[in-house]
Order: structure tokens, then C-alpha cells, then sequence
């Protein structure tokens, strides 16, 4: 065995003419490179982007020298660690729940988390707001009707209970969808071998199971950590009110707060965010050996399950429970507050809000604008993410690593912190200033702030098509290009729509991004939900344009579906017709087009 | 129809050389097999001439056009080769049925669809899959999508039929019935064929023209009679099942017959030299464990190719007994057809102890021992029931033929 023959089955044929890489690397360069760059040199700069400035390191200095910058630092491992804690454990323990015990309710945990997961945090953020913030919210609500007395905030959630609690209902669905596969990848005998040796079902879940996840949980809560960091909207929803800054909220203070946007503190200020998270990513890959524990997932083992006796119906409370404060309470304060013409005012309940919007240009715009960034959004990053990949995968060209390195450096760029960094790029440079203020801004940041999350899930589905398909379709006569569309494209098709969507609507529903960009010509919902709520103090109309973004992706989802369906049925239908063996009496009757369709199409 | 020359092809890895300077015939409407064990670079000669790699250095013609030509900077891609290729995998496109798989390369050809209906229905009746041409191709079990994949690489007429270790994701029983498809489906069609295989019993019985490879060069090329029993090289003999050695020296050369005295010895056999021999020169006597039989040790009277051996371990193995010998020091197997098949009476009763151990004289060969280094880091070869080396994926050893991970 020697080194040749391991590689006589490495990257074989120049899939991408170097032309097509070439411009795949440009643009992936300045899409990518860019704002980073710009960022940087941003936090040495005297003035704002687009005017006449020096370099100077008085911002930096400013910046670093500033007690509240430590606290700030403080507050976000505080924060981010809290909520990871908190998510993990939640996390562990509804994974193990469906993989391994008999609790009635299991086969609902999945669908709900998946709901959880898809719904933006500033919903969430903005719902609790409503329910516990206010003297008005369903929550004081009930606990005046309770105690009694005056109509008064009794459960508060502006502070740091409420901002960890609202952060952690968030987190635990993402814990639980990367775990869930490793949870049931554990291999069933190594258990089954220690309660043999005589080890109880507790302390072989302690010393056993925990151990053998260990790998996964301590780069899932790196990772995890890692993310949290860079998290602008419940803080800024939550923790602003009650004086509670970390990094993303105090960049934003920073341009936002004042009289006039400190965009040389802001930078400053994001390179510190930045340099710690990569200092925490290069740990991880140094201390875990670069392994990527997420996709440890495996076969699962249809094993026998361990019957938890009366504790099945504490784990379907728990069950309860968390879809209980993680959906139905904060769809519900919406969904009422949408319905109130003022909110908290609980005896009349009318469209009004919902007829007020849609007679608003402003917000029918940011439907639109949503909508098209959503769509348009997701596609763009999901096919670029695809290029990106395949390039990687299959090109021989030393360039080939380049654009997946670019694309995943934006993992250490929190929403925040790109936006300001393509405010930086987009204003510095007379051609692209152009694009400012307009809607395509927001998208090109977008799409590159989900690119990452996009070539995640394709690069899984680029790996699971086998190189020789590719190499049987060249050697029967299908040149490179002929070889993606008809053999790549259609095997890559049902993963490519599924990232569209969920890219599509990470991408509807993101503020952290957007906040710095989208202005009154440009808005995006997010956007005008936010200032609706926290600036304008037109909550009802936040809760009822929530609702129609949630209505709008919802719809969307079971049209989508629909038609992928309908498509499905249409081929197997035709690829029924033509089961019957036709030859050779049926020559000539033009049923070869119809396999072409299939074939082909 | 075409014929395939190779002119110094060099394909590199890094520093790794897979194939080096390599020069291959393949004559119109022959079937030639690359035969040999991982690595040794038959792999990628055959990806070399099907387009699939690009080479470093040298020529790949079909049919008198020039392939690639890396002096020249010349290189047709595969799709513009007109070759057929059969994949380890079978490759087959799980999005559609077997008739469009098989004829994909047609639409490719702009075959009006009429003719493509014909050809298509001749192609599966040829491999026996008419009934099956509107199922998905995934669904279909191993062999049959093995015959699907032929059905693909034949449905064009190409000028050069390519086969990557064609048989070796199926059973053993269907290894045998598919090889012998094979083998019709080449006699019909008459199209140049080249097979890369590790597995002699394949390239044995599906080729007339065997080229075993070591280290991205040619090491033999023979008829599969030639390379099976007469080898010129330790490494081919070691390959094609000369699973047994003893060390010795040279003490006469005869007649094209060579005698050599086995180390720690007086005995002295009589045996084919595998290459020039000098005098006094140490060789590796190369055997067949089933061409070693054992005799009780009284009739022992030291006459040539009779050496004096002790029974280490016997085991029954229905067919055949298998003697663990120990010949002055040395291991050697013997391969015994047992009494149930009506053989040597003695297995039945040989048990342990000292026997008399007798060479074969026309199976035996010597080659010179400057290899003995290269030897002794490879293990010898475990021997399967029929006394042939096993291939080295059954021993679940990593190898680029079998489970790569892809």
C-alpha cells in the first residue's frame, strides 16, 4: 500500500475549467474578503466610511482602554455561556429522551424543535418582551390576577434571568438537532456490555454514554459558545432596557446610540469580538484535532427501549413544558397582541392592526423587500455554496481550497459586525457606493452572512455523490458542463431545495445583519418590526407584521412542498407509463421523448 | 475496434510515482488484463487511457488517433474517446430508470430516439435484462446492476471497452457466472477490452492476454497459461499462488534444469530456473503448496527432490489436508488432496512427526534470492481452501481495489 495507490482515486478530472474557478475565487473574494478587510482597516480610520480621514490609532486606544469594553466582555461570556449550559443540557436530555426511552409524547419533540429552530429569535424576543415586560403582557397579566392589586411588571423579563431564559428557549432546539444524531449513533452494545458488568442504568448513562459524547459536547459547547458571542437581537430586545450590554448590542450603541455613529469605536471594538472568536475556533480545532463532532451521525439502532417506568410522564411534562414557553406562549402573546387595537387592552379584538399595515407602503414594502431577499437570498447563497463546494471536492487547482476558506472565515464575522464591515466596503469604495442604501446591499451581506450555514448543508449532499457517477457520464459522451446539469444537479436537487429554504427564511427573518443597513428605502421586516417596537412603540403593528412574516414563511413552506411533491408524483407517473418492456413493437412512437424528459428533466 | 498502444506513460502523485514509463499493446478485439496488487499502478493506467487522468509523460492512442499526449500538450477529453467504461461501483444514475441509463450515451450521440428504442431493447436482451427496463436502477440487485453498467458501456459500439475490478463487488458464486458472461459478451461483440483486476482467478479466466503490474511497471505479459505456470519473476510467482518457499543454493545447472541444495540441507532438488542463474547462487526455491506432497518418513533413501521434513500441524480441510512442514528450519505448506477425494492414501495416515517431504520438479522454480529482503516484509500469502492466495480484501486489508471510502 503505498501512497500512490491511496491517491489513484483522488481528484481526477478538471470538473471546473480554471476560468470557472478563477471567477468563482474573484467573486467569492470580493463578496467575502472584502468586508473583512474594509472592517479592519476601518478601526484605524478618523472618520466615518466614504469621508476624508487619517489613520490613527485613537479609536483603538479609546476603545481598549474603556473599562465598560471589559465589562461588556464579561456580560457576553456570561450570557453566552449561560445559555449554552443551559441548551446543552436541555439539549442531551431531549435527544436521549427520543433515542432511548418509551415517554409518550417523544415522536412530537423532532417536529417541534424543527418549528423552534425556524422561528427568528427576534419572534421570540419581541413575544417576551410583550408577555413579561410590560404590565399589559399575558404573563403580569395573570400574575395581577393572582396576587391581585394594581396592573404592574411582576415578572421582568429586561434583565439577566429574563435575557438568559429567552436566549436559552433558542438554543436548546439547535443543541438537539446536532446531537440528536450522535445520540443515536451511540453504540448500543457498549452499553449494554456495562450493564452486564453489573452497572446500573444511571451510572452507565453517567459513566458510559456522557463519556463516549464527551468529543461532541465539548465542540458542540465550544462552537455553541462561540455563536452566542456574536448574537445581536434578544440583547438587544431584552438586555438594552435593563442596561445589559455585550458586544453585538454595544457596537450597535455605538453607531446607533449616540449623536453621531462612532464607526472607528465600532470596529475597534468588533476586531476584539472577532480575534476572540478566532482564537476560541483555532482552540477548538487545535485541542479536538479539527474533527468536526457535529456530523457525528451514524446508523441508528432500531434498539430495544429502556422503559422509565412513571418518570416517562415527568419527561413528557418536560416535553410540555418547553413547547409550552417556547411556541405556544410566544405565538399566542403575538397572535393577541396582533389582534388588540391597543395593546393590553383586552376586551376588543379587531383587524385594525393588520389593515393599518397593509394601507402602509412602508411596511407592504418590507413584505416585499422580505420576501424577495428571502427568496432570492437563499437561492444565491444555496448555489453559491454549491460552486463552492463542488470546486472544493472536485477541481485539482491549488485555487480549489481558496473560496471554502473564505466562505468559512465569515463563521468568525458575527451579523453585526459583517454589516458593519459591508458598510465599511460598500461606502469606501466609489463604485460599490452606489449600491448603498438600496435593497441589494442587504442582500449581497446577507447572502454572506449565511453562505457558511448553506455550505454545511450542501457540502454533505456534494459528498454523498459518488465521483464515479460523474466520471460514467463523462466517458459515455457528456462533456463537464452537460455532466452537472443532468447528472449533478438532479442528485443534488432535493438537498439544494431544502437549504434554499431554510437559508431562505435564516435570511427573511435576520435583523443582526440587516439593522445596519436597511434604511427607510430599503426596509426589511425584521427591521421595521424592531423599530416599530422599541422606537416607535407601535407594538401591536410589530406583533401583527410578525405574524404575517410567520404566516408568509409558513405558506410558503407547504406550497413548497406541495409542488416538490407534485413533481414527484409527476415523474414516478411517467416513469410508470413507460414500465412496460416496448421493444421492439414499440419503435417509432415517439416514446423515447418521454424518456428523454425523465431523463433529462 | 481498435488497438491500444501506451508509449512511456508516466502518471505521478505528489512524489509518489503510480505508473512509470509504462508500455502496453492492446491488439484489436483482444481482452487484456491488468492484473496485480494494490497500488502497483494498474488503476490508473486504465483511468489514463479512459481520459479520467491526466498523464505526466507519455503517449495513450485508440485506434492509431492520439489520446493524450503530454510532450504535446495534447489531450481528448473522455467524453470524446468513444470508449465504454464499467465502473467498480457500477455507477449507475439512481434518478433514472435502467433503460435511460442504458441509454444515456446515446442521447448523448444525438441517436434519433427510434434507434435508440432498438438498441436500448437489444443491449438488455443481451445482458437478459429486457423485463427490468422501467425499474429505477438502484433497485435492482448487484449482478443485475452489474450487467445494467455493461449494457451502458456497450450501447454506444465503442472502439474500447474499459472493466474496473468488474467482479469485484459480486459473490463468488456470481463472480464465476458473470465472468463467464463476460467472456461471451466479448466473444459477440469482439470489442478491445481492458480489465484491471487484483484477483487472478479473474484475469485468468476473462483474458487472453494477462500483464501483471508492480510498482506503475510491467512485470510479465503472457497468456494466462504462461503467467500461471511459468513465472518468470519471485514477485508474478509469489502473485499467481506459489504460496510455498524454501531457500537454497545453486550447486549445478543441467539441461535447462537447475539443481539446488535447500539451506541446512544435503538434499538437493531439481527444478526450473526462473530466470539466468549463476552458479553458487542463493535462490528461493518457489512452490504450489498443492504441488508438495508428504510420503511416510521410511522410504526416505535421499534421492533428488526428496527432503526430509517434520510435521508441525495437520489439518483436515474436506478436500485437502494441509501439512505444516518444518524443513530444516523452514515453513513450508503442503496442500494434500485428502481421501475423501480418493487421493495420496498416506494423508489418512501421516500424522505428526518426521515424513518424507517430495518437490515437484516441473512446478518448482528458482529465482535468485536478492529479493529475499523485499520478501521477508511481506508477509507470505494465507492460503485460501483451494491454495490460492487469498486476495488481499478478504484479509480486511486496506487496498484501492476494494472498500475504498469515496
Amino acid at each position: 500500500m503505498n501512497a500512490a495507490a491511496s491517491e489513484a482515486r483522488l481528484p481526477s478530472l478538471r470538473r471546473l475549467p480554471p476560468p470557472a474557478l478563477v471567477a468563482l475565487t474573484v467573486v467569492v473574494l470580493v463578496l467575502f474578503g472584502l468586508p473583512i478587510v474594509m472592517l479592519l482597516a476601518g478601526a484605524f480610520r478618523s472618520a466615518p466610511p466614504g469621508s476624508a480621514g487619517q489613520w490613527t490609532f485613537s479609536a483603538v486606544a479609546a476603545v481598549y482602554s474603556d473599562a465598560d469594553t471589559y465589562r461588556t466582555l464579561g456580560n457576553s461570556v456570561v450570557l453566552s455561556a449561560s445559555q449554552h449550559l443551559v441548551g446543552i443540557a436541555l439539549g442531551v436530555f431531549f435527544a436521549w429522551i427520543v433515542a432511548r426511552t418509551n415517554t409518550p409524547l417523544r415522536r412530537l419533540i423532532t417536529p417541534m424543535m424543527v418549528v423552534v429552530f425556524a422561528i427568528p429569535n427576534l419572534f421570540v424576543a419581541i413575544s417576551y418582551g410583550l408577555l413579561a415586560g410590560s404590565p399589559n403582557g399575558l404573563v403580569n397579566d395573570l400574575a395581577v390576577d393572582l396576587l391581585g392589586g394594581r396592573p404592574r411588571v411582576v415578572v421582568d423579563v429586561y434583565s439577566w434571568w429574563g435575557l438568559i431564559f429567552v436566549s436559552s428557549l433558542k438554543v436548546v432546539p439547535v443543541m438537539y438537532l446536532l446531537l440528536l444524531g450522535p445520540v443515536l449513533a451511540l453504540n448500543r452494545s457498549l452499553e449494554e456490555a456495562a450493564v452486564m458488568a453489573g452497572s446500573g442504568r444511571a451510572r452507565t448513562f453517567l459513566r458510559i454514554q456522557l463519556p463516549l459524547l464527551a468529543p461532541v459536547l465539548s465542540g458542540l459547547a465550544v462552537l455553541g459558545f462561540v455563536v452566542g458571542l456574536g448574537l445581536l437581537d434578544t440583547p438587544l430586545i431584552l438586555g438594552v432596557p435593563a442596561d445589559i450590554y455585550v458586544f453585538p448590542s454595544r457596537i450597535y450603541s455605538y453607531l446607533a446610540g449616540g449623536t453621531s455613529p462612532r464607526y472607528a469605536e465600532a470596529s475597534a471594538l468588533s476586531l476584539l469580538l472577532v480575534a476572540l472568536i478566532l482564537l476560541l475556533v483555532l482552540a477548538r480545532a487545535r485541542f479536538l484535532g479539527g474533527r468536526d463532532f457535529t456530523t457525528l451521525t451514524g446508523k441508528s439502532y432500531s434498539s430495544e427501549r429502556w422503559d422509565i417506568g412513571a418518570w416517562k410522564w415527568a419527561c413528557s411534562a418536560a416535553i410540555v413544558v418547553f413547547a409550552f414557553f417556547a411556541l405556544v406562549l410566544p405565538a399566542g402573546q403575538l397572535l393577541v397582541g396582533s389582534l388588540q387595537p391597543i395593546f393590553g387592552v383586552s376586551d376588543k379584538y379587531n383587524l385594525d392592526n393588520y389593515r393599518t399595515l397593509l394601507e402602509d407602503s412602508t411596511a407592504v414594502g418590507a413584505i416585499g423587500n422580505t420576501l424577495l431577499i428571502g427568496v432570492v437570498g437563499g437561492f444565491v447563497a444555496t448555489t453559491l455554496a454549491l460552486f463552492v463546494a463542488y470546486a472544493a471536492r472536485r477541481s485539482r487547482s491549488r485555487l480549489r481550497r481558496l473560496p471554502e476558506l473564505s466562505v468559512w472565515l465569515v463563521v468568525a464575522f458575527p451579523g453585526i459586525v459583517l454589516g458593519l464591515g459591508t458598510v465599511w466596503a460598500y461606502l469606501s469604495i466609489p463604485v460599490l457606493r452606489q449600491l448603498y442604501g438600496s435593497l441589494w446591499i442587504v442582500l449581497i451581506a446577507l447572502v454572506v452572512f449565511i453562505s457558511p450555514t448553506a455550505g454545511r448543508a450542501i457540502d454533505g449532499a456534494v459528498v454523498q455523490i459518488d465521483r464515479e457517477l460523474e466520471e460514467a457520464a463523462r466517458i459515455s459522451g457528456a462533456s463537464a458542463t452537460r455532466t452537472l446539469i443532468g447528472v449533478v444537479a438532479r442528485l443534488i436537487a432535493p438537498a439544494f431545495l431544502a437549504t434554499w429554504f431554510v437559508t431562505g427564511v435564516a435570511v427573511a427573518g435576520n435583523l443582526d445583519v440587516s439593522i445596519l443597513l436597511s434604511g427607510p428605502g430599503n426596509q426589511t421586516v425584521p427591521v421595521l418590526t424592531y423599530n416599530y417596537y422599541s422606537q416607535n412603540g407601535q407594538t401591536e403593528q410589530a406583533a401583527a407584521l410578525l405574524c404575517i412574516l410567520m404566516a408568509i414563511v409558513a405558506a410558503l413552506f407547504v406550497v413548497g412542498r406541495g409542488l416538490y411533491a407534485l413533481v414527484g408524483a409527476v415523474l414516478a407517473h411517467r416513469r410508470r407509463r413507460k414500465d412496460r418492456p416496448q421493444w421492439p413493437a414499440d419503435v417509432g412512437t415517439g416514446r423515447g421523448r418521454r424518456a428523454e424528459v425523465i431523463a433529462g428533466g | 475496434m481498435a488497438e491500444v498502444r501506451v508509449e512511456r506513460l508516466t502518471k505521478r502523485y505528489g512524489s509518489a510515482t503510480a505508473v512509470d514509463e509504462l508500455d502496453l499493446t492492446v491488439r484489436d478485439g483482444e481482452f487484456l488484463t491488468l492484473l496485480g496488487p494494490s497500488g502497483c499502478g494498474k488503476t490508473t493506467t486504465l483511468r489514463c487511457i479512459a481520459g479520467l487522468e491526466e498523464p505526466d509523460a507519455g503517449t495513450v492512442s485508440i485506434g492509431g488517433r492520439v489520446m493524450s499526449a503530454s510532450e504535446r500538450k495534447l489531450f481528448v477529453r473522455p467524453e470524446r474517446r468513444d470508449i465504454g467504461m464499467v465502473f467498480q461501483s457500477y455507477a449507475l444514475w439512481p434518478h433514472m430508470t435502467v433503460s435511460a441509463n442504458v441509454a444515456y450515451p446515446l442521447k448523448l450521440r444525438r441517436v434519433p430516439s427510434a434507434e435508440r428504442d432498438r438498441r436500448v431493447g437489444e443491449m438488455l436482451e443481451l445482458v437478459g435484462l429486457a423485463e427490468f427496463a422501467g425499474r429505477s436502477a438502484t433497485s435492482l440487485s448487484g449482478g443485475q446492476q452489474q450487467r445494467v453498467a455493461v449494457a451502458r458501456a456497450l450501447v454506444s459500439a465503442p472502439r474500447v471497452l474499459l472493466f474496473d475490478e468488474p467482479l469485484s463487488n459480486l459473490d463468488t458464486r456470481l463472480r464465476a457466472t458473470m465472468g463467464a458472461e463476460l467472456r461471451a459478451i466479448h466473444a459477440r461483440t469482439g470489442t478491445t477490452s481492458i480489465c484491471v483486476t487484483h484477483d487472478q482467478t479473474e484475469a485468468l479466466t476473462l483474458s487472453d492476454r494477462v500483464v501483471v503490474m508492480r510498482d506503475g511497471r510491467v512485470e510479465q505479459a503472457g497468456t494466462p497459461e504462461e503467467i500461471f505456470v511459468t513465472p518468470r519473476t519471485r514477485f508474478v510467482a509469489h502473485f499467481v499462488g506459489f504460496d510455498a518457499a524454501l531457500p537454497g543454493r545453486v550447486v549445478e545447472l543441467d539441461g535447462g534444469m537447475a539443481y539446488v541444495r535447500i539451506d541446512g540441507t544435503d538434499r538437493v532438488v531439481r527444478c526450473r530456473p526462473g530466470s539466468d542463474l549463476p552458479l553458487d547462487a542463493a535462490v528461493d526455491l518457489m512452490l504450489r503448496s498443492s504441488a508438495v506432497s508428504v510420503q511416510p518418513a521410511e522410504h526416505d533413501d535421499g534421492a533428488l527432490n526428496r527432503v526430509p521434513g517434520v510435521v508441525v500441524d495437520r489439518a483436515f480441510q474436506g478436500e485437502t489436508v494441509q501439512f505444516t512442514l518444518d524443513v530444516a528450519g523452514h515453513r513450508l505448506l503442503a496442500q494434500v488432496p485428502s481421501h475423501a477425494t480418493g487421493g495420496q492414501a498416506e494423508a489418512g495416515r501421516i500424522d505428526e512427526g518426521p515424513v518424507e517431504v517430495v518437490l515437484p520438479e516441473a512446478g518448482a522454480f528458482a529465482f535468485l534470492a536478492e529479493h529475499r529482503a523485499h520478501a521477508a516484509e511481506r508477509p507470505a500469502a494465507p492460503v485460501g481452501p483451494t491454495g490460492l492466495p487469498l486476495p488481499a480484501d478478504d484479509l480486511g486489508l486496506p487496498t484501492t481495489l476494494g472498500g475504498d471510502p469515496r
